[in-house]
């Protein structure tokens, strides 16, 4: 899976694993508005021990950004608008 | 049921002596009488544990619980809760961590009941529905690191790992559980009680859903009450993730009420621990702020800081003085491995040397080991052999009752716990100094024993502190819920009604557990809006008033199953060397405790609480009045 996704993108360095993207994905997106980490469109893969957390988003995100609204801890940033300047700072968009 | 969303609405019971697994729906009455998490937990471990078994053998039930808020957006709703008879203190066990209670929600359990005793150690893998005891053969011996994984190389990644290391197979009195290498269930022995259930470990993979009855209201509460956490609490928040909770004894001036160390050590300036250690912040489900780090040194050594303070700084650092954040990190990290409360570990390694430097304990008894306060290689040699129960760390592995019964020679005046607990080094403070403060009364009279569970509190000026003790109270009041028309009597007093104000805060305190909330102090909501953040995640129409009449039943119970147990008026007493010896800390000397003063607390706490005032029991009408009247006659209360 892609760490970008379309306007979405990941600063991993900065993720603390609390969950509170996949969480809101979860019930902003999924019909039953509930909490639900595995229909999440994002994923935050702890490895607890490396002090590291994988970020990645599934085909069918539509980056409605609710997971940016939601990271207090800046780990993922939504791009307005295509530059190089946004790629050569992070990750940067993928489409 | 499943009568209500919020809940999982599913207990999980296992039998590892039957081999049976059983899964019971939760009961809409004890959600709500109960709330979830601690209360709930209470309520079974009350009606579970026979009185009188060992807490070691197979009779002993061991119940983890989540919370209705767990699962959900709610701001720091992470919380479990594990109970079981404690085999320290032979009352009742209580210990609390972050990164178990989610995936269990996930899986479609509110709580897990552990029955019994396995025949062989096995691990319990829990994959939705899916509820399997699994040999474990080849992980018993193994450190909590290692552990964990192996199971994840096993099993998956995605499992949530709770395990106990070496101190638990061992029954060291107190030995931890613990959450993924980071969080712990860390006082009152529940990993040796694990151990006792030749259960090594429990593995949990959840992909359910956690629904709550009104999610526009729901959202709505979580946006508010996060942005008020944040922007109220920012500077505050911000060392939490720079020091963990160090921030906190750093912040509150726990320092100036320490005894004076007797040497040099790092561990009374974090920033050399900042140096010394290469850090990420971790955070439990749901949080904003992550306080736990993971802390990694040059040379090699990385551990999972549930605490930096509890599990870190203050039991090797202040208690133990070991002279640098290297040596400090060297015993943490051992700690972590093989699975103790660093609380205890430290206090029993404390007491040994104090033994050792008066005369009372020779070579003799340490199988020819000196003993070097602030000595690493002391430090850790005693770990090892009270991880592994070797010669004179069998002893220290009973925990400090059994000990002092062990030692004897007049090594109980050296000792210093309630209910078998050893002091808190978190604490940081000296009873001597800071007992007319419901930070540290309430640890005198809490039924798991010496810990402080009121947080919040701290925001209360200590003894020498004259300024601002009304205020913050009165700032405290509505957060806690306390009426109006009670605040006269809770201000009455120097410097404020202590007992009375402690029963506030301990009701407040089993609610926001019971939710499945974190208590540090930036992360606190009134009780108002707890009771909003209950009625939109379950439907259930509770009031601020009902939640709190929960928290006094469950406290009610706690104390019952004390009562039950045996324990009396005798066992809510401070420690007696503290009203022996006079004390020196920064903030001033301070006398012995007077054990009338003490008296005088105790007698007005069991007043606030409507117990009896010569032996502490409930009485049959409080009891009545919260409902628990089949405790009243269990306990043969008279009418």
């Amino acid at each position: 899976m892609p760490k970008t996704k379309k306007k979405i993108s990941a600063i991993e360095e900065r993720c603390s694993g609390c969950q509170r993207c996949a969480l809101a994905c979860s019930f902003f997106t999924s019909p039953e508005k509930a909490f639900n980490l595995s229909k999440s469109k994002i994923t935050v893969v702890p490895s607890w021990d490396l002090g590291h957390f994988e970020i990645s988003f599934s085909e069918d995100c539509t980056h409605c950004a609710k997971c940016v609204q939601y990271c207090e801890f800046g780990a993922l940033k939504r791009h307005e608008q295509v530059s190089a300047a946004s790629r050569s700072n992070d990750h940067g968009p993928t489409d | 049921m499943n009568a209500a969303c919020g809940y999982a609405g599913t207990i999980l019971s296992v039998d590892l002596s039957s081999h049976t697994v059983e899964k019971i729906p939760l009961d809409t009455d004890l959600a709500r009488d109960y709330i979830g998490g601690h209360g709930i937990n209470a309520k079974l471990l009350y009606d579970l544990v026979k009185p009188g078994i060992d807490p070691l053998s197979p009779e002993n039930v061991l119940i983890f619980g989540t919370g209705p808020l767990v699962g959900t957006m709610a701001p720091v709703a992470a919380r479990a809760t594990a109970m079981a008879k404690s085999p320290l203190s032979g009352l009742i066990g209580i210990s609390n961590a972050g990164h178990f209670g989610a995936m269990l929600k996930f899986a479609g359990y509110d709580h897990l009941v552990i029955k019994g005793r396995a025949e062989r150690p096995v691990y319990l893998n829990i994959d939705d529905e899916d509820v399997q005891i699994v040999d474990a053969a080849h992980l018993w011996g193994k450190d909590v690191a290692e552990t964990t994984d192996a199971l994840w190389q096993e099993i998956g990644d995605e499992y949530w790992v709770t395990c106990i290391g070496q101190a638990g197979e061992n029954l060291v009195r107190f030995a931890a559980i613990l959450c993924n290498k980071h969080s712990a269930f860390g006082r009152t022995g529940l990993g040796a009680v694990m151990g006792s259930k030749n259960l090594k470990a429990i593995a949990i993979r959840g992909r359910k859903s956690v629904t709550v009855a009104d999610g526009r209201k729901f959202m709505k509460l979580v946006d508010q009450n996060l942005q008020a956490m944040l922007s109220q609490h920012t500077a505050e928040i911000k060392m939490f993730q720079e020091q963990g909770t160090y921030a906190h004894v750093l912040q509150s001036g726990h320092m100036n009420f320490i005894p004076r160390p007797s040497r040099d050590t790092e561990a009374f300036d974090y920033q050399k621990c900042m140096d010394a250690f290469q850090r990420t912040n971790v955070s439990c489900i749901a949080c904003p702020v992550g306080c736990k780090q993971w802390l990694k040194h040059e040379n090699g050594m990385e551990f999972g800081a549930s605490c930096t303070a509890g599990t870190v700084g203050m039991p090797y650092g202040v208690e133990l003085l070991l002279p640098t954040w290297t040596d400090i990190g060297k015993a943490a990290d051992l700690g972590q491995r093989y699975g103790v409360d660093s609380i205890d570990m430290a206090g029993m390694i404390s007491w040994a040397l104090e033994l050792y430097e008066n005369g009372v304990i020779t070579k003799e008894d340490t199988d020819g080991l000196e003993l070097l306060r602030g000595d690493a290689g002391t430090t850790l040699e005693l770990m090892r052999r009270i991880a592994y129960r070797e010669g004179f760390g069998d002893t220290l592995a009973e925990g400090i009752v059994r000990a002092c019964q062990r030692v004897g020679r007049g090594s109980e005046a050296y000792a210093q716990h309630i209910k078998g607990l050893g002091k808190p080094p978190r604490l940081g403070l000296d009873l001597r100094a800071v007992l007319k403060h419901t930070y540290q009364f309430g640890g005198v009279v809490n039924p798991r024993g010496w810990h402080p569970d009121c947080y919040r509190v701290v925001g209360i000026p200590f003894s020498g502190e004259k300024e601002g003790t009304i205020e913050a109270i009165k700032d405290l009041a509505p957060m806690f819920g306390i009426p109006p028309q009670a605040m006269a009597a809770v201000l009455a007093g120097k410097p404020y009604n202590i007992p009375l104000f402690t029963k506030f805060a301990e009701e407040y305190y089993v609610v926001v557990h019971s939710l499945g909330l974190c208590d540090r102090p930036f992360a606190l909501m009134s009780i108002e809006i707890l009771a909003d953040f209950y009625l939109a995640a379950t439907g259930l129409a509770i009031t601020a008033a009902d939640l709190l009449l929960a928290g006094e039943r469950v406290w009610n119970i706690q104390k019952a199953f004390n009562i039950r147990e045996g324990a009396s008026r005798q066992d809510d007493r401070v420690p007696e060397r503290v009203t022996r010896e006079a004390v020196e800390v920064r903030a001033g000397k301070f006398p012995p405790v007077l054990v009338a003063d003490v008296n005088v607390l105790i007698e007005g706490y069991y007043e606030a609480r409507s117990w009896e005032k010569e032996t502490g029991k409930p009485t049959a009408a409080k009891l009545k009045a919260l409902g628990l009247e089949a405790i009243a006659r269990d306990l043969a209360l008279p009418s």
